[in-house]
């Protein structure tokens, strides 16, 4: 399989998971059938800031998102995790800042700046090639995009749907630390998790989740056991789909370790932008795609896309592995449907 | 991955891959194994490429220490082939220190990979000196049978034991490249003072 097929294959695949993903929390849009998992918002807003560089109108609807539901968002979280997507900091900074203008849906503001010299194009010259009048708030940050402005469609996530989880626990406990841990706890079945794990995949520093998980430990609902030195913890799972109104523990939407899985997702999709036009030889293709998932395979197995199981390809025939790695990703990301 | 004649050239080309990634241009000598197995002189798998020295402007200089840009070059092939890390070294360079057979440079055969890869590899006439050289060093093993499979004649043994005594002048050394010589059906070459 040539490497422009697999970009093309990984890219659809991607864009149309992020537009499930945005769906079912709020964003208007028609998919079929639901996710059994739950959403990480910010880990998906990050995805999607850079994913969506390649069709606007998914950029667009998650600003209008964002921009309607940010009580329901984390930005320290947002900041947290910024750093472990393959995103310019600028990008993420002017995000956030056009979310939070308190301008009225609709209002253009595409008189308020001039063309930009030397500015990063926010989407890819194949999606949008020219750019007339430049975003201010974009400007602001060195990115150049046509004005945004807000669509007025997206709506509340919808409590009921397994996949918003994330946010019936954020109504329940805030935006923050105590939401997080309880939404790794909940949907992790496998077994108790120590609390550098835990504060990895909630995003915040391992210190403020050791207090979350004493102070819940504490509450009663969560229960905590030694293990050598270091204390597990596991959630209630039962007294908390009772609470939930689910049927039982089986009824909690399942974990994906999105904080891993995501950050992969679009290192791979940028490298292979990057190399899909390339006159660069099969082999040399191929080592650089050894390297990259030798940098991403902490990621990837993270996120239960087993490595070590392939069989070593040596040169050029490392690019098939490739191929089956690329496969097994963009499987992760619609196993649970 | 072994180094044969079906693989040593898959393996230069693709450090010459990563040497251009580099921007960097290599010009490298090669003896041994691998050069008698890329020339077809020597049909057996080796673990490894020796360097004798890098060319640089014209000049042979030692090859160790190996540039920076062919350590990453290596690293990356050994990487992608299942390669020890060491895969290309300079363990022969130390022949530099005290002079290759007379004329060495004009008997190379040279084969460019890509841009930025140009290997020489010593030529038959000169590997009967390096192996007749490291057998007397070494012992026999794979040394002798390369020479041997190499077909010397009487003249060129003569020559190359002349040129292996420049490497080492000791009288021991000496005692045992008669005895070597003599298992290789020279029993009476003129070895000079």
């Amino acid at each position: 399989m040539r490497i422009s097929e697999i970009r093309d294959e990984v890219s659809q695949g991607l864009l149309d998971f992020a537009w499930r993903q945005w769906a079912q929390i709020g964003v208007s849009a028609t998919v079929e059938g639901t996710d059994r998992w739950t959403v990480d918002p910010e880990a998906l807003i990050l995805f999607t800031i850079g994913i969506a560089r390649r069709d606007p109108r998914l950029f667009d609807e998650m600003l209008d998102w964002i921009a309607f539901n940010h009580e329901l968002l984390s930005m320290q979280r947002l900041r947290n995790l910024a750093g472990r997507f393959p995103l310019p900091s600028g990008l993420v900074a002017a995000v956030t800042t056009w979310t939070r203008q308190t301008a009225p849906t609709n209002l253009l503001i595409s008189d308020q700046a001039s063309p930009v010299q030397d500015s990063e194009p926010v989407f890819s010259p194949n999606v949008l090639a020219f750019v007339s009048q430049p975003d201010p708030v974009f400007a602001q940050h060195g990115f150049n995009r046509p004005p945004a402005a807000r669509t007025g469609k997206s709506r509340e996530p919808n409590p009921a749907l397994p996949v918003n989880l994330s946010f019936r626990l954020r109504h329940l406990f805030g935006p923050g630390g105590r939401s997080e841990t309880m939404r790794v706890l909940l949907t992790y079945s496998d077994g108790p998790l120590d609390a550098a794990r835990i504060a990895d995949e909630a995003g915040f520093a391992k210190r403020n989740i050791s207090d979350v998980l004493t102070s819940l430990t504490v509450s009663g609902v969560i229960k905590a056991a030694w293990a050598g030195n270091e204390r597990r913890f596991t959630a209630y799972r039962e007294r908390w789909a009772l609470l939930l109104g689910l049927a039982g523990p089986a009824d909690i939407p399942s974990f994906v370790s999105w904080v891993h899985l995501l950050p992969a997702a679009l290192e791979i999709i940028m490298w292979l932008d990057e190399k899909a036009d390339t006159a660069e030889s099969d082999y040399l293709i191929a080592s650089q795609a050894r390297s990259l998932i030798k940098r991403l395979t902490r990621d990837l197995e993270a996120a239960d896309i087993d490595i070590q199981r392939r069989q070593p390809a040596h040169g050029a025939a490392y690019l098939p592995v490739f191929a089956e790695i690329s496969d097994a990703l963009l499987a992760k990301l619609t196993a649970a449907r | 991955m072994e180094i044969t004649d079906k693989t040593i050239g898959l393996l230069l080309g693709a450090l010459a891959d990563q040497l251009q990634v580099l921007g960097s241009h290599v010009e490298i000598v090669v003896i041994g194994g691998s050069a008698l197995t890329a020339l077809g002189l020597v049909r057996r798998a080796t673990r490894d490429v020796d360097l004798l020295a890098i060319a640089e402007n014209g000049e042979l200089r030692l090859a160790e220490p190996l540039p920076q840009a062919l350590l990453t070059a290596r690293a990356a092939v050994a990487t992608d082939f299942g390669l020890t890390e060491n895969w290309l070294n300079a363990g022969p360079t130390d022949l530099l220190k005290w002079g290759l057979p007379e004329a060495f440079m004009s008997r190379v055969v040279t084969r460019s990979y890509g841009t930025a890869l140009v290997v020489h590899f010593a030529s038959r006439y000169d590997q009967i000196h390096f192996k007749l050289y490291a057998m007397v060093d070494h012992g026999g093993g794979r040394h002798e049978a390369d020479l041997r499979a190499l077909n010397p004649t009487q003249g060129e043994l003569t020559a190359a034991a002349r040129w292996s005594i420049t490497q080492d002048p000791s009288a021991g050394y000496r005692l045992v490249l008669v005895e070597a010589l003599r298992v290789l059906g020279v029993g009476d070459a003129d070895l000079g003072d």
